[in-house]
């Protein structure tokens, strides 16, 4: 790493997107950051509840999907 | 994240050739993350079901059509046409006709209330309504990149390819959505105490 750490090296790295250079630099180096850790603590507390509104289709809806993908159907079309 | 065994890729092609249960397989390992998306994307439940259902029936045309060609980016592709169909919505529901009073008053001014504010203001009974609100309260790019990242999976080249922007200015909307959403998490903390 020849270049000065950006908050979006961290963000990356935070989501597995940095290079593999930067993600061993942030590695290796972490222990003398505490204002590194402190970010991802902070991406973590504000994004861990997000998953709380995930929601999945109804039965019927997919039951329609499913439906419609019917490969015999495709089949007889093709 | 983890690579699936079979890659989705493999999936269509296994659907292509006849077999149903491959499709069934990649509609089970999407389906939240997308309906997740465009449910936060339009903020209604039953409207974000309907773009759901028809992404799919859109998705299966263009697949029987052997118009897919997309590889193992199924997700991003079909995120796509769920984006598209989501900003259709919001958009048509923007330029509702005006619904008037006896007296030509807006009906909806009178009320107090706007199209937009119905989602964006209504009071919160809980924990995740909360949450909800918050996220519609960010601006729209932001909540758009947050999305995608966050329940949606897609990486930020992925976003940046989907939205028409570049990599760099993705990352700076999210990096401001976690700022804008953690201010309001603290204020809701310190008003608690």
């Amino acid at each position: 790493m020849t270049r000065p750490l950006s908050q979006s090296d961290l963000l990356l790295y935070y989501y597995g997107e940095a290079d593999s250079d930067v993600a061993t630099y942030i590695q290796e180096n972490i222990s003398d950051h505490p204002e590194w850790t402190s970010y991802f603590q902070d991406i973590y507390k504000t994004t861990s509840d997000l998953d709380t509104l995930m929601v999945s289709p109804n039965s019927t809806t997919l039951s329609i999907i499913l439906e419609e993908s019917d490969s015999k159907l495709f089949h007889s079309i093709g | 994240m983890t690579t699936p065994l079979i890659t989705d890729g493999v999936l269509i092609k296994r659907y292509i050739d006849g077999n149903n249960a491959a499709f069934e397989t990649l509609l089970k390992r999407h389906r939240t993350r997308i309906l997740s998306s465009i449910y936060l994307l339009v903020g209604d439940r039953y409207v974000a079901e309907d773009i759901f259902q028809e992404t799919f029936i859109k998705v299966i045309h263009s697949i029987q059509k052997g118009k897919y060609n997309h590889e193992d980016k199924f997700l991003p592709w079909v995120l796509r046409i769920a984006r598209n169909m989501s900003i259709d919505t919001i958009r048509a529901r923007k330029r509702m006709p005006v619904v008037v009073d006896t007296e030509g008053r807006d009906i909806f001014d009178s009320l107090g209330i706007t199209v937009e504010s119905q989602e964006e203001h209504r009071v919160a009974k809980d924990d995740v309504d909360i949450l909800r609100q918050w996220i519609w309260e960010l601006p729209e790019d932001q909540r758009e990149v947050l999305i995608l990242r966050q329940y949606a999976d897609l990486s930020f080249k992925e976003i940046a390819a989907l939205t028409d922007t570049n990599i760099n200015t993705c990352i700076g909307r999210m990096h401001y959505a976690i700022l804008n959403l953690r201010k309001k998490m603290q204020k809701s903390v310190a008003n608690v105490k």
